[in-house]
């Protein structure tokens, strides 16, 4: 049983369509990203999801069913506008937004000492909410979403204003929270967040799903016929390649539609006037595959980052 | 249910430990009742006469008419002299307060001189004139004479029924206004917490949290019910106060006795209090989930209030025509029903038709003003710096 379900949901606001025709299903045990660029219809799919707005069209099934006063205590919510009791100490915010999630006083009480601990910030459990700095007031915000443990997570942007330290942080108690089982949505616009943490993903556009599926496979089917290669040797005069760019990783060779990558990497190894380091075949990023969507194209054509595994996945448009 | 009772714990603990609420349940009947103290004190100061003097020029009145009065002992003790002179020296030497001087032609003049640094109160005079009086008719028969004394005695019955109310109790004319002004305090109190709440959350961003974990009606059910609980906590704090000084006001107390209010009234004010407070919190929520700020939510919240005082302000013509074709019109409109009838059912008998129709009224709009606050939370929650319109409002059900 997924543990949310889409099904072709559209919502309306006026004139304006926000979200055409939406499906997507999220596992439990998975991180699941949705991408896309503001106004997109991200927050509006997950407002849906969260019975906040009903949709026009469609289904949503939670837990695999209707989403009831019970389900409510079993997901947690990083909203997009950040919201606190500003005039409250952030044990007590927490302690009694966890009470609202079915956890009794004392449980919440304990989990939020031990939370506000992990985190840091056990020595200003007293301070209010408004007292503290906007990266703080982060780490409470996360707290509030996970504190009950729950099976489904939404979260939207969760790394917004936290440094490296804090966002190591926040990635460890994410992946936590899957391998307990926990489903995990999470919004962002940072692409190269999903591409690190989500094994499936969902890519709105203008109100549409523009890709769903398999975050590698996605990556694999964009790819461009091209491998990187670090060492030394004339690589732009291999037969095949069409030219040759540096980067950062080593060299992009981009092949004629007839070579393949394992064609290039069987030449390079047999001829002595190359050494390698490094051989990778190029794999485009998501900001590029975003881009590449949007523009109506189904391949990369340009310089894309390194490291893919070719798995299947499904272009929706 | 769980839910409802935390969000009501929760409201209640955060506005019960206000300053202003504190203030509100002690500091205001505090502030009152020392005023009302120094008032009495003042009054009692300028007005205490301890002993009269008793000049007697006509030769009409014997000693012993000067110590009783209706039968019992005067108050203000009356001290007879034989002439002015001798009165004059007392009043130097502060043993009296006063002179009264009765002179030769009294009886055809009804003139008495009254010699005082300052004019005889309202209590020492009534009292003297009681005794002048009932020395002069004790030569009549009885009944002349009760007939004398008490020429009005007015039987005040309401209309159409037999429900006798007691002209001389004066709390009974008092307790409309003491009502409305309790309905007036508590709700306009308790809905501005309400409508505080709800725009402090909007501004906080709270509320798409809650909105993830509680309905619309459970948020607003819970918040309603912690804020009644406050405006209760106000009002047994005012009562408490209202006890203790019962405790020492004999005069208001020997009043309450003689206070009879029949049980199916007290039942009727208890309900329109009620639902009248219902439905001016319910649209002060439908105004805290439609705005941006508090401060504006106050703006908004002026002409509902103002609808509502309407019968307050015209509390003389209604309690002095308590069945008069305005006091009907306004028991009639569900914003000014509360107020007005609870001004109207102490004094009056009202048809019952015009309470039934009334309460429903009342019911059925703070009903749909409930339904309309949760409707507009669920649209307005997440409307961050811009208020929902009117048209938006009114259309909240199909969000």
């Amino acid at each position: 049983m997924s543990m949310v379900a889409v099904e072709e949901v559209s919502k309306r606001f006026g004139s304006t369509l926000a979200v055409d025709n939406v499906s997507f299903a999220v596992e439990p045990g998975e991180i699941f990203g949705l991408l896309g660029p503001n106004g997109a219809g991200k927050t509006t799919t997950i407002r849906m999801i969260l019975d906040i707005f009903k949709p026009d069209r469609g289904h949503i099934a939670v837990f695999g069913g209707p989403l009831t006063a019970t389900a409510r205590q079993h997901i947690g919510y990083l909203p997009e506008e950040r919201g606190l009791y500003k005039h409250m100490p952030i044990g007590e915010c927490l302690t009694y937004l966890a009470t609202l999630k079915g956890l009794s006083k004392a449980d919440a009480a304990r989990r939020a000492a031990a939370y506000l601990e992990r985190v840091g910030l056990s020595d200003v459990v007293k301070k209010k909410v408004n007292e503290l700095s906007k990266g703080m007031q982060q780490k409470v915000q996360l707290g509030v979403a996970l504190l009950h443990a729950p099976d489904l997570l939404i979260i939207d942007e969760p790394f917004y204003g936290l440094d490296p330290v804090n966002t190591r942080l926040v990635k460890e108690m994410l992946c936590d929270a899957r391998d307990r089982g926990a489903a995990i949505i999470m919004s962002t616009h940072q692409m190269d967040r999903v591409e690190e943490l989500c094994q499936r993903m969902c890519m709105f556009n203008q109100g549409h799903v523009v890709l769903y599926g398999d975050v590698s496979a996605i990556r694999h089917d964009f790819a461009p016929n091209a491998v990187i290669v670090a060492g030394s040797g004339p690589f732009a005069t291999l037969p095949g390649v069409d030219r040759a760019e540096p980067t950062a990783q080593g060299i992009e060779l981009w092949l004629d539609i007839a070579t393949d990558p394992h064609t290039i990497l069987r030449l390079i190894a047999t001829r002595p006037e190359f050494t390698v380091d490094r051989f990778a075949i190029a794999t485009p990023s998501l900001d590029d595959i975003f881009v590449a969507v949007v523009e109506g194209r189904t391949r990369i054509d340009r310089r894309s980052s390194v490291d893919a595994t070719p798995v299947g996945a499904h272009l929706n448009a | 249910m769980r839910e409802i009772g935390l969000i009501a714990w929760q409201e209640y603990r955060r506005h019960v430990r206000r300053k202003g609420f504190i203030w509100t349940a002690v500091g205001v009947p505090l502030l009152l009742m020392l005023g009302g103290t120094v008032l009495f004190l003042v009054l009692r100061t300028s007005s205490a006469e301890t002993r009269l003097g008793f000049v007697d020029q006509a030769a009409r009145f014997a000693t012993a008419d000067l110590v009783q009065v209706d039968g019992h002992p005067v108050a203000i003790p009356l001290v007879r002299f034989a002439d002015e002179a001798a009165a004059r020296v007392a009043l130097a030497t502060h043993r009296i307060s006063a002179i009264l001087i009765v002179p030769a032609g009294y009886l055809t003049s009804g003139n008495v001189a009254v010699i005082a640094p300052r004019a005889l109160s309202d209590r020492a005079a009534g009292e003297v004139q009681a005794i002048l009086r009932q020395t002069l008719i004790r030569t009549l028969p009885a009944t002349t004479q009760d007939a004398l004394n008490r020429p009005l005695a007015l039987q005040l019955r309401t209309v159409g029924t037999d429900r006798a109310i007691d002209a001389n109790n004066y709390l009974l004319f008092l307790l409309p206004y003491l009502l409305a002004l309790l309905f007036l305090v508590t709700t306009f109190t308790t809905s501005g917490y309400l409508l505080q709440a709800l725009a402090d959350e909007k501004e906080d961003r709270i509320i798409e949290i809650l909105a993830t974990t509680l309905s619309p009606t459970q948020m607003m059910a819970g918040k309603i019910t912690g804020l009644s609980a406050v405006g209760l906590t106000q009002m047994l704090a005012w009562i408490a106060w209202g006890v203790a000084a019962l405790a020492v006001l004999a005069p208001i107390r020997r009043l309450l006795d003689n206070l009879h209010i029949p049980g199916s009234m007290l039942l009727l004010t208890a309900i329109f209090f009620l639902l009248g407070y219902l439905m001016v919190a319910a649209l002060y929520a439908t105004i805290g989930a439609a705005v941006t700020t508090p401060q504006e939510g106050q703006q908004f919240a002026g002409p509902i209030s103002l609808i509502v005082v309407i019968p307050y302000m015209l509390v003389i013509v209604i309690v002095a025509q308590p069945n008069s074709l305005l006091a009907v019109a306004l028991s009639l409109f569900p914003l000014t029903a509360p107020i007005t009838m609870l001004l109207r059912l102490p004094i009056a008998v009202i048809p019952v038709w015009q309470t039934v129709l009334s309460l429903l009224l009342v019911a059925v709009t703070a009903a749909g003003a409930m339904r309309l606050a949760a409707s507009v939370m669920r649209r307005g929650m997440l409307r961050f710096g811009k208020r929902l319109s009117l048209r938006e409002i009114l259309r909240a059900g199909d969000a």
